[in-house]
């Protein structure tokens, strides 16, 4: 992109007032173009006085193809308005099923996009950043519809077309996300259903489950599914939280109430945990199913860059 | 939050040790740390531990404060305060500024009372050893 030098004409502009025109808009990371300041302070626009034109070709829209439904046409029709209002209205890539949003964004990178915003639900903020998380874009969401949209609570984002604000506001937070055998990421939690496993944390102590199986659950963003109360929100400190509990027993145990009282939570945080499994078990990690008998996992702390609101829950 | 620690000192609980679970090497924690398994090697942490009734600790601990109901083989160095409740079991050399042991509590082993609390009006002692029945230091 080229920047091309500031022109300023004396007989219209106060120079003191443009200095700091200019100043909170690169405070504000340089969404806002020049030529919008140039018509707040009523000034016809000028090209040439483009500071850093983020808006048009750096942000790349990723629609979820549940959004297809006829239902969300008009939401979509005001977001776009609303995106081009704030002048931050980019490249519109509808997503199938099939689709591998890392191949995809990687392909984008290469002619110049920085920022991506997953346009959707829960499901597609998470599919799409398990998969991408690592690959140093900016991600915003757009939350859309009411359903399935946890995401917008914890991030501070409103959802349909009021995200448009917290996404022009560019607000960024880096964000821990974990690696699992340095391959995939899960940024809101993975969750083991039934195991036997030795647990070793941070290669200073070992928990040993092997005498029973066990529900583990690995939490950042979200709370583990057998665990809210004890959850706290801490996505930045580098650290996650692993829970365990020894699994359900069987119909008859769960009838005659046995095992209620030996069920109780175990928790503790760490920067790198390593599950060996006794056989190979279920691992979920957002929402992505694998058998695994080894699972490391590593924090990369404060490596996602993401869009919040103000009213974000961390 | 487990209804039993609200409300209480050691109510932002970060690592929990559940009752079937066996922890093994060094355990260190910034947060509070309740014990209601089995830990063995050392445990350290800059706020309070509490070692639950029926859980086995066989390590060194060091806590700014520590409510012990279970058993503990192992020395145990407190920064402000130890109470040991009526089903505490400790084996091992305490060092602590205030100590609390309620009736039936057993403890064996060299304690030391901090010198600092002079400061505050209260003199050292040195507990040789406690008599678990009549609750009299010997």
């Amino acid at each position: 992109m080229t920047k091309t030098p500031v022109k300023l004409s004396k007989t219209h502009l106060d120079p003191e007032k443009v200095r700091k025109e200019l100043q909170s808009l690169v405070r504000s990371g340089g969404v806002k173009t020049i030529t919008t300041k140039r018509r707040k302070i009523g000034l016809e626009t000028a090209p040439t006085y483009s500071l850093e034109r983020k808006g048009v070709s750096s942000y790349l829209y990723l629609y979820d193809s549940y959004l297809q439904d006829p239902e969300y046409k008009n939401i979509l029709a005001n977001i776009e308005k609303r995106l081009r209002d704030f002048e931050i209205f980019g490249k519109i890539i509808k997503l199938s099923s099939f689709t591998n949003p890392r191949v995809l964004i990687e392909d984008e990178m290469r002619h110049g996009i920085k920022t991506v915003i997953i346009v959707g639900n829960d499901d597609s903020f998470i599919r799409i950043l398990s998969r991408a998380a690592d690959l140093g874009v900016t991600f915003g969401f757009i939350p859309v519809g009411q359903k399935k949209n946890h995401f917008a609570e914890v991030l501070g984002i409103p959802i349909n077309e009021k995200s448009c604000e917290v996404i022009a506001a560019r607000k960024i937070e880096k964000l821990d996300y974990a690696t699992i055998n340095n391959k995939n990421f899960f940024i809101c939690y993975l969750y083991v259903p039934s195991a036997k496993l030795k647990v070793e944390c941070d290669e200073k102590f070992t928990a040993d489950l092997r005498h029973d199986r066990f529900e583990v659950a690995v939490a950042n963003l979200l709370p583990p599914p057998f665990e809210s109360q004890r959850f706290q929100l801490h996505p930045q400190d580098g650290h996650m939280d692993i829970y365990f509990r020894p699994a359900a027993g069987g119909l008859l145990s769960g009838l005659l109430g046995k095992g209620n009282k030996k069920r109780k939570i175990s928790t503790f945080f760490f920067k790198k945990i390593l599950l060996k499994m006794e056989k190979p078990a279920l691992v979920i990690a957002d929402g992505r199913e694998s058998k695994e008998a080894l699972v490391t996992i590593e924090i990369n702390k404060k490596k996602l860059s993401l869009i919040v609101g103000k009213s974000r829950q961390f | 939050m487990n209804d039993k620690y609200v409300g209480q000192p050691g109510g932002d609980v970060e690592t929990i040790v559940g009752p079937s679970v066996k922890v093994e090497g060094d355990f260190v924690s910034e947060g509070n740390i309740i014990i209601e398994g089995q830990v063995t090697g050392k445990i350290k942490t800059s706020k309070q531990l509490r070692v639950e009734e029926g859980a086995k600790v066989l390590a060194d601990v060091t806590a700014d404060s520590a409510i012990v109901s279970g058993e503990i083989r192992g020395n145990m160095r407190l920064a402000t305060n130890l109470e040991l409740t009526p089903t505490a079991k400790v084996y091992g050399d305490v060092s602590t500024k205030t100590l609390i042991v309620s009736a039936g509590a057993i403890l064996q082993g060299h304690t030391l009372m901090d010198e600092s609390e002079k400061s505050k009006g209260k003199s050292g002692k040195k507990i040789e050893s406690y008599d678990e029945n009549s609750g009299e230091v010997v």
